[in-house]
C-alpha cells in the first residue's frame, strides 16, 4: 500500500526512512555510521579504542620515534639516547609512557620491543575511515 | 623542524580533535553543524578545526568542511610500516626466546 508509493517517489538522503532491512548510513547518528562501518569490515570496538589511544601517545615526538625505533629492534634507554641525542631522563618518560599503555613490552635487562598489535588496530581504524570517505566524499571526488 | 607527519599525529592526538575530524569524515559538514553535539564551545571547535587544517587533514569545499583524501593513505602507509617492522621484530624476539632459553632473551 504506502510502500508502493514510497518506493516510486525519488530518495533523498534526507528522507525519512520508511522501509524495513539495513538502516542506510546517512541516515544513521555519526556514532552508529562509523559503528556500521566497523561492523562491515569486523574490526571491533576494542580495536578503535586501542587505537584511539595509540594516536593519543603518539603526538609527541620523540614518543614517536622512541616507539619507531623499538619496532625496529630491541633497544634501552642509553640506545635511544645516544640516536635521538635527547636526555636519558627524557627517553626513559616516554619508555614508561609506551609500557604503561601497552605499546611497547621489555625484553630483558631494560630493553624494549614495540607491539606491533597496536599499529595494526590504528591501520584497521584508518581502513574504517577511508571506507567512511569513500562513501561520503567518493562520487565527488571521481566527478571533478 | 616539526615533520608534516608530526603534524598530522599531533593534531590527531587530542581526543576531542580527532572526534571533531571523525565527525568530517562521517559527513562533510559546515562548521556551525560541526559544534552541534558537543560539548566543546565554537571558538574551541573553530581552534580544532583550524589544527586540523594547518596539518593538511581537512579542507573547505562549497562552505563545507571535507576531509584532503590523500592524507588518510599516507598514514595508513606510515602504520602500515610501523606495525610490518613491529611484526618483523616480534618474531625475532620470539625465536630468538625459542632458540636461547638459557638466555632468557
Amino acid at each position: 500500500m504506502s510502500i508502493t508509493y514510497q518506493d516510486h517517489r525519488p530518495r533523498t538522503s534526507a528522507g525519512p526512512r520508511t522501509g524495513g532491512g539495513r538502516p542506510h548510513p546517512s541516515r544513521l547518528a555519526d556514532a552508529a555510521a562509523l559503528d556500521a562501518v566497523a561492523g562491515l569490515l569486523a574490526v571491533s570496538g576494542g580495536e578503535i579504542g586501542e587505537a584511539r589511544g595509540l594516536l593519543t601517545l603518539l603526538g609527541d615526538p620523540l614518543r614517536r620515534v622512541v616507539l619507531e625505533q623499538m619496532a625496529r629492534r630491541p633497544c634501552n634507554t642509553s640506545l635511544l639516547a645516544g640516536m635521538t641525542g635527547a636526555g636519558s631522563q627524557d627517553i626513559s618518560h616516554r619508555i614508561r609512557g609506551l609500557a604503561k599503555a601497552g605499546a611497547v613490552a621489555p625484553a630483558r635487562n631494560g630493553f624494549y620491543f614495540a607491539d606491533p598489535r597496536p599499529a595494526d588496530c590504528v591501520r584497521k581504524y584508518l581502513d574504517v575511515l577511508l571506507t567512511m570517505t569513500a562513501y561520503t566524499q567518493g562520487a565527488e571526488a571521481g566527478g571533478e | 623542524m616539526a615533520s608534516k607527519l608530526d603534524c598530522v599525529l599531533e593534531a590527531l592526538a587530542e581526543p576531542t580533535r580527532r572526534e571533531i575530524f571523525e565527525r568530517v569524515v562521517i559527513r562533510p559538514r559546515r562548521l556551525s553543524e560541526l559544534v552541534e553535539g558537543l560539548t566543546v564551545s565554537r571558538p574551541a571547535v573553530s581552534h580544532h578545526v583550524k589544527v586540523l587544517r594547518q596539518a593538511g587533514l581537512v579542507h573547505t569545499v562549497n562552505d563545507r568542511l571535507e576531509v584532503v583524501l590523500d592524507v588518510l593513505p599516507t598514514l595508513r602507509t606510515y602504520f602500515d610500516r610501523l606495525w610490518l617492522e613491529a611484526s618483523l621484530g616480534d618474531t625475532w624476539i620470539t625465536y630468538r626466546r625459542a632458540e636461547n632459553n638459557d638466555l632468557g632473551l
